[in-house]
């Protein structure tokens, strides 16, 4: 008789653990697929990517205080860093200029990016990018009549 | 008849905790799905900007052209002086079709000597105590009469009625 009793009452632990696991498993399930970041996510990524994009065509299309345009000092700051503008050479130029434009715009916008000019050493960056995810957009300077090209990115990083 | 008045409480307890349940649940996934549609609101909001952005800058009224051909997000200087007085004169042009409630800002930026030079207040059709959607768009800014290309800023907020 004892036995019996034991036997019920474990049973009836035992579906209320169902229940609850049965609970548990529905809450994951609504955290996992009504997640609220991952509904707007290619939306808000692409008002991102827009403004990664226009950011690199507007700075790489503006003219300097020198002779050469944006895109020829970042040419010249690739393959020999010998034209002076302003009395400084144009990577430092550029360094100055595209850090300016950054630190006005993205910085004050709060939005954390990475920025790299491929075959030279500029290289900026604001805000830990590392686990957040990441939006770039690029622009394309060709080396003419030297071969090859280089890319600016401009990396946009989101929740 | 104890025993079964003891077993008919004791269903109308699983009963009520059952109901319990359910309604939680149903409070659990409407909020859930309120938060969704409102980030998916939000989400199109923000699209919707960036629309009105990417209209407003190839309305041949402010886009800039070099030699016959239209630069991408680029506005012309004097088209815009010349578009901020048309509409002074007529404040009703593209309101209902493209600029809604909304106040389009272009800034102009040097970063030579890291300064703020100039700014165009294109349009302000602002509604107080109302939710605000903010986008801000590099641009590039030409200036026919120098022939010279500038750094830019469009900022625009729209206006939603709660």
């Amino acid at each position: 008789m004892v036995y019996i009793k034991m036997k019920k009452a474990q049973m009836e632990v035992f579906g209320l653990a169902i229940v609850v696991i049965l609970i548990f498993i529905g809450m994951i399930f609504a955290f996992r697929f009504f997640n609220p970041a991952s509904t707007d996510d290619v939306k808000s990524r692409y008002v991102d990517e827009v403004i990664a994009q226009s950011m690199l065509t507007s700075m790489f299309s503006i003219n300097t205080t020198c002779s050469l345009d944006m895109t020829e000092l970042a040419k010249d700051c690739s393959i020999r860093n010998s034209y002076y503008c302003d009395g400084v050479l144009s990577c430092e130029y550029l360094d100055e200029t595209i850090g300016n434009i950054l630190s006005n715009t993205l910085e004050v916008w709060r939005k954390p990016y990475e920025f790299t000019i491929s075959g030279t050493e500029i290289d900026k960056k604001y805000g830990d990018c590392s686990r957040l995810k990441k939006v770039p957009g690029t622009y394309h300077i060709s080396l003419y009549p030297e071969a090859g090209s280089i890319t600016a990115t401009l990396t946009i990083c989101r929740n | 008849m104890k025993k079964a008045q003891l077993e008919i409480n004791e269903t109308m307890i699983v009963l009520f905790i059952f109901i319990l349940l359910v309604m939680f649940g149903v409070v659990f996934f409407a909020r859930i799905h309120r938060i969704n549609v409102e980030a998916e609101i939000a989400a199109r909001q923000n699209l919707d900007l960036v629309r009105i952005s990417q209209a407003i800058s190839s309305l041949p009224e402010l886009s800039c052209t070099i030699g016959n051909v239209q630069i991408d997000n680029c506005y012309d200087i004097l088209k815009i002086e010349a578009f901020m007085k048309i509409l002074e004169d007529n404040p009703g042009y593209f309101q209902g079709t493209l600029l809604y409630y909304t106040t389009i800002n272009i800034r102009q930026y040097d970063p030579f000597n890291d300064v703020w030079t100039n700014e165009w207040n294109l349009h302000d059709n602002n509604i107080e105590n109302s939710d605000q959607r903010k986008i801000f768009v590099p641009v590039l800014l030409y200036d026919k009469r120098t022939a010279t290309k500038h750094f830019g800023v469009l900022d625009l907020t729209w206006y939603i009625l709660r």
